[in-house]
């Protein structure tokens, strides 16, 4: 599989094609990971697009010193915090419809129907870093120095927003 | 192991993602000690519960045509990168945005006069070289390329600032500081790192200008900005 820095080499290279192959490849974790911060389908699929349109916009900032994925989730975050800023109300989401169990899924059980609905809402929720962060580390599957250059703390400081995080959670599951 | 050291990487093991050793190690302390093995089931009920989740999938139409709608933003409404060029001095001054305040106007307006003397200053020193160059910006016209540095910064005519509301200090701040956000300049070190480079992009815009197109910045920059200095002038000597 041709690597990130060799496409970004064909991008800055004026070859189009490139950046069409850049977004296939990273265009389901952006937009899954936006709609779990935004919770609206179109809204998700804008700030995506913006996402990506911003990162080869300023692809000259990137210094290829991370990796592009985590540079992609960093700009992510950002277009998602001015949604929110531009408009607060925007933080007023109804979660409920929005997920739904995958009743394929083996882990189906471990939890009931009420718990799931108490838990997505209670992962809204928490401060925005541990939210991102086992957002990052649940669903992305990252590692928390992958996620600390995200955020922009320590691995240690994303250890800690994850284990707070999880901690919150575990707690309003028992009630 | 210490009960401290398990509970650092339970959700690796819970993964799966632990090499053989560090996972026998971690299997062993939870034989034998219930705290961990009680925490490592409530966090399987949580990542579990995280994971049975799922979203509404947009469906393979969208993923076949979200990359060609990228693209076509990115190619059509791609515009040369004037406000960057503000932000970037800015920046070079300032260091993060988060730093600026718009609740000191004054404070603010010093700063515009001291990013229009920059660019003027640019152009200045630079004068000697544009004259021989002949190369252009890009596909945009000149007047587009300007007219946009120009609704950017001129709401931040010194003399103006202090008239301002409190709405309009809010948009501009947005609309400075939003790009730098956007780039996924999340915090104080990423911006520091790129400060360079930014400052280096600047100058290498002002390089591609030809005399006919300095001419028309400097009218801009002397019209908008530069009402009372007379000391500057780039004659064509």
């Amino acid at each position: 599989m041709t690597s990130d820095f060799d496409l970004l080499d064909r991008f800055d290279d004026g070859d189009q094609d490139a950046l069409e192959e850049i977004v296939s490849k990273y265009q389901k974790p952006i937009f899954f990971f936006i709609l779990r911060m935004v919770w609206d389908e179109t809204d998700a699929a804008d700030l995506s697009q913006k996402t990506f349109v911003n990162a080869f916009r300023n692809i000259r900032s990137f210094d290829r010193r991370s990796n592009f994925k985590t540079w992609l989730f960093r700009i992510a975050i950002n277009v998602c915090k001015n949604h929110f800023r531009d408009d607060p109300r925007r933080r007023e989401v109804d979660i409920e419809g929005m997920v739904f169990v995958d009743q394929n899924n083996p882990l189906e059980h471990i939890i009931s129907e009420e718990e799931r609905r108490e838990l997505s809402m209670a992962l809204n929720e928490l401060p925005e870093k541990q939210r991102h962060t086992i957002t990052l580390k649940v669903y992305q599957g990252l590692k928390y120095r992958e996620i600390a250059e995200i955020t922009g703390c320590s691995e240690g400081t994303a250890k800690a927003n994850f284990h707070f995080g999880v901690k919150k959670l575990r707690e309003i599951l028992k009630g | 192991m210490k009960c401290r050291e398990v509970q650092d990487q339970l959700i690796e093991f819970y993964e799966g993602q632990l090499d053989q050793r560090d996972a026998e190690q971690i299997r062993d302390h939870l034989g034998m000690c219930s705290r961990c093995r009680e925490e490592l089931s409530s966090l399987e009920k949580v990542i579990g519960g995280l994971k049975s989740q799922r979203l509404p999938d947009p469906g393979a139409a969208f993923w076949r045509d979200f990359p060609k709608r990228v693209r076509k933003a990115f190619y059509e409404e791609r515009r040369p990168i004037q406000v960057p060029i503000i932000q970037r001095v800015w920046e070079g001054i300032y260091g993060t945005p988060q730093w600026f305040s718009f609740s000191k106007p004054v404070s603010a307006g010093v700063s515009v006069a001291a990013i229009v003397l920059i660019i003027a200053g640019l152009l200045f020193f630079k004068a000697g070289w544009f004259w021989t160059g002949s190369r252009g910006i890009g596909e945009e016209t000149l007047e587009e390329y300007f007219g946009g540095i120009g609704a950017v910064v001129s709401p931040f005519t010194p003399g103006s600032l202090e008239e301002l509301s409190l709405y309009q200090l809010d948009d501009i701040s947005k609309r400075l500081v939003g790009g730098f956000d956007d780039m996924g300049s999340s915090g104080e070190e990423v911006l520091k790192g790129d400060r360079f480079l930014l400052q280096e992009d600047a100058f290498a815009q002002l390089e591609g200008l030809n005399s006919e197109e300095l001419d028309f910045v400097y009218d801009i920059l002397k019209t908008r900005y530069l009402k009372s200095t007379t000391s500057l002038s780039m004659s064509k000597a």
